[in-house]
């Protein structure tokens, strides 16, 4: 638990409700802004897509890499937050 | 054959074809599913390439035993053994009567296209061996002569 980031601990903590995908971790203002223009803009869409996906991380990662642009850190960063958040709350 | 005029099922049939667990395929997905299909067909073509195709047949073996021949009128029997997928005669056999030295000759391993196609004579003899009786004839007469005149 050490390794994540505070981000990560907000997220993963509580229902997301309706934050805003910039509240995802690894997901900052540049990688935010362009999933908005996707329209993905509230972090609800984003786990829809996750759950699209069937919560397959490595296939969400590259997903991901390749609507926003992410890097390989970023986009595992966002996967395992989420998988995270849907192992607690889904 | 463009993966973006298929419909979603037969995506959906191709992911399974190589094994890629999907999910639903919608919009958003997709874009993605093709990409890997794409890359596994990709990954397929690549691995396909280098079939065996190339034909055992090339590989021979010839072996000649020859002959241990006491100098006056024995039959010799040449046993050629000729291994080969192009060839299926397995054994043949060829028995001449011939005064010849006794040659010994090694087994032959002809591998690719280096076919050594060395037939022993048949009756009909060839150039060298007819030589060589003459010489061995010339001998003997010698010897005679020899003994005649000793």
């Amino acid at each position: 638990m050490s390794t994540t980031s505070q981000k990560h601990r907000d997220f993963v903590g509580e229902p997301m409700g309706d934050k805003s995908v910039m509240a995802l971790s690894g997901i900052g203002g540049i990688l935010g802004k362009k999933l908005e223009e996707q329209g993905f803009d509230k972090a609800y869409v984003v786990l829809g897509q996750f759950l699209l996906l069937k919560k397959d991380t490595e296939m969400f990662t590259d997903w991901l890499k390749d609507v926003s642009g992410a890097n390989s850190r970023q986009a595992g960063s966002c996967a395992q937050c989420l998988k995270e958040w849907c192992d607690a709350f889904l | 054959m463009s993966l973006s005029e298929k419909s979603d099922e037969e995506i959906s049939n191709l992911l399974a074809e190589y094994g890629i667990k999907h999910g639903p395929i919608v919009d958003s997905t997709r874009g993605l599913y093709e990409k890997k299909l794409e890359t596994a067909m990709e990954n397929v073509s690549v691995n396909a390439s280098p079939d065996k195709t190339y034909y055992r047949e090339e590989e021979e073996e010839i072996t000649y035993i020859t002959y241990h021949t006491p100098v006056k009128h024995e039959s010799y029997t040449n046993i050629v053994k000729r291994r080969g997928n192009t060839d299926p005669d397995d054994e043949e056999e060829e028995s001449y009567q011939d005064t010849e030295p006794a040659i010994q000759m090694t087994s032959t391993t002809a591998n690719h296209s280096a076919v050594q196609s060395r037939k022993p004579l048949t009756k009909s003899g060839g150039g060298m061996w007819t030589v060589i009786r003459l010489l061995l004839l010339l001998a003997v007469l010698a010897a005679l002569l020899y003994y005649v005149y000793c």
